[in-house]
């Protein structure tokens, strides 16, 4: 039996970071230091880098059109086969909640394993390691045209905050558009806060109006957008959490123009672009991808590889901790989740899942935000609303019901 | 160097320019019983000597260590565990302290809370109902939790 009285008092947590989630949070109970400890904003803003991580592990989300719900599952890098799940690799997530308007929420990001999620201007914060979310109160801008969400890590204040940037003009695109409304929210404030982001927001520069997941590096996130000045060309947005003001990136002279199918990333801790080539409509050719190797320097970018996959139409998803990158094969009677090694070009099989639809897949990251924050309650749909899931084939389902894209 | 603190004596030693001709140095360690600190020193030999043996490849010695260290746990008391603890922490050496910090998280990780509080001699100070609805509220962290 060890005497608690006399280690030393910053003994405790080196021996609490080295638990795991579910050990951690059932031993909350065990007296009320050891509840604070745990729930202390230092104790939680620690525990990311301190605690031993789940480095093979990925999360994944995709889109179950026969039941249409959206599903998580833990799924193990090194899971190499053929056919559907084996079991121990496999885990699946609970998610909470359920969209009253749509059949999914949008998916607006994750920062260090934190999800954000929305419909429309209900935003969700959900954290799946410690199964907990919260609504993020409503935000003050409601009767916009247009509006786009990111989530971040601010570094200095070791805070998660979501940025709201609210089209106020239909053409933005044009000289002497008004320029946007922007609010951010801190988790730790819990609540919205007005800035005057809007005042640095870059002329003529329109966020790109497709629905990717927009990363965060460095205490900033990163928008792909459109310069519809003078240059006439894609470039990349960003927004500092901490100083909340925007700046522009340029991209290499001449190579993507306002048509580029591209879209931001971090590859190796660094800002990256995915860009696409294709050969007919959403038949892919290849795929570049483009670090910017040098912050600030816009000669640093550089084309770091190119995939080139005997597939008809696939997309990459992110990349994962060992540079390998993270594909969706698209079929049409399902999904297969591949890993791409740039170097050797090997191509391993991760899983098969009967949806076409993937809509994320990143390391598993393990995060103890949201733990300090009271339980939202989670309000009950009739579930008669929806179709209950049952055991249908997949190749009929498909047949009959339109594919889903959101 | 490995022991911290035992540094810091020769350091200071260096400073006060006091001339120590003789090649042994009697260190006071007054906060460390002597059979902790022989695990200690074992310990630090250990280590020192897998990494000269591996020099570069740092994995090799992670994986070597990690096997001596899973010895070590098999021959050390759990009643141990405190003044090793303490020990390290005296004499400064964080790779020990990690190690005996990630031995104490094996021995408790998914026990049960009463487990835990037998193992650290604490009982609960919770107000009537708080530690209910704690429970209640995290009820999945309760599920396929060792028998004690």
């Amino acid at each position: 039996m060890l005497d608690l009285e006399y280690l030393p008092y910053d003994v405790l947590p080196d021996i609490l970071h080295g638990l795991p989630v579910k050990s951690l949070i059932r031993f909350r109970c065990v007296s009320k230091s050891w509840n604070s400890l745990i729930t202390s904003p230092a104790f939680i803003n620690s525990n990311l880098t301190r605690s031993p991580s789940d480095s093979n592990k990925l999360i994944v989300r995709y889109l179950d059109v026969i039941c249409q719900v959206e599903r998580y599952k833990l799924i193990y890098e090194d899971n190499d086969n053929d056919d559907s799940s084996s079991s121990e690799q496999i885990q699946d997530l609970e998610f909470p909640l359920r969209c009253s308007s749509r059949d999914y929420f949008q998916l607006v990001g994750s920062a260090n394993g934190l999800f954000c999620l929305h419909e429309g201007n209900r935003v969700i914060l959900w954290n799946p390691c410690i199964r907990k979310f919260i609504t993020l109160p409503n935000p003050s801008f409601i009767d916009v045209f247009h509006c786009y969400l990111a989530i971040g890590f601010d570094l200095r204040t070791d805070d998660y905050k979501v940025v709201r940037i609210a089209y106020q003009s239909v053409n933005v695109r044009c000289e002497g558009a008004k320029p946007p409304l922007v609010e951010v929210y801190s988790v730790s404030e819990g609540s919205w806060r007005v800035t005057s982001g809007g005042d640095s927001y870059p002329h003529r520069i329109t966020i790109r109006n497709w629905h990717h997941q927009v990363p965060s590096l460095n205490g900033a996130v990163y928008f792909t957008a459109k310069d519809w000045g003078d240059a006439q060309s894609s470039i990349v947005l960003s927004f500092d959490l901490g100083d909340e003001v925007f700046r522009l990136i340029s991209l290499p002279n001449g190579k993507f123009g306002l048509d580029a199918d591209i879209r931001t990333s971090v590859f190796n801790g660094l800002l990256s672009l995915i860009c696409y080539g294709y050969q007919h409509l959403s038949i892919v050719k290849s795929c570049s991808v483009w670090v910017m190797k040098e912050d600030g320097v816009v000669d640093s970018w550089t084309k770091q590889f190119t995939i080139e996959l005997n597939m008809l139409r696939w997309k990459v998803l992110g990349f994962l901790k060992n540079d390998h990158v993270l594909v969706q094969k698209i079929k049409s009677h399902g999904s297969k989740l591949l890993s791409y090694d740039p170097e050797s070009q090997q191509v391993k099989n991760l899983g098969f899942y009967r949806s076409t639809y993937y809509s994320y897949a990143d390391n598993y990251a393990r995060n103890l935000t949201l733990l300090d924050k009271p339980n939202d309650v989670v309000s009950k749909r009739k579930v008669s609303k929806k179709r209950k899931c049952s055991q249908l084939d997949a190749t009929s389902a498909f047949a009959g019901a339109g594919l889903l894209f959101s | 160097m490995k022991f911290c603190a035992v540094k810091q004596y020769f350091d200071d030693e260096n400073n006060n320019n006091i001339t120590s001709g003789a090649s042994t140095t009697m260190i006071p360690l007054p906060n460390v019983e002597s059979h902790p600190l022989a695990i200690l020193i074992t310990y630090c030999k250990k280590h020192l000597k897998i990494k000269a043996n591996n020099a570069d490849n740092k994995k090799e010695t992670e994986k070597e260590m990690e096997q001596y260290e899973q010895e070590l746990l098999k021959k050390v008391m759990p009643q141990e565990l405190t003044e090793l603890i303490l020990a390290a922490n005296y004499l400064n050496f964080k790779e020990a302290l990690d190690f005996f910090c990630r031995a104490v998280a094996s021995a408790i990780q998914n026990k049960s809370i009463e487990f835990v509080r037998k193992f650290f001699g604490l009982e609960s100070d919770f107000e009537l109902g708080e530690e209910e609805k704690l429970r209640e509220e995290f009820a999945w962290s309760f599920e396929g939790v060792d028998e004690d």
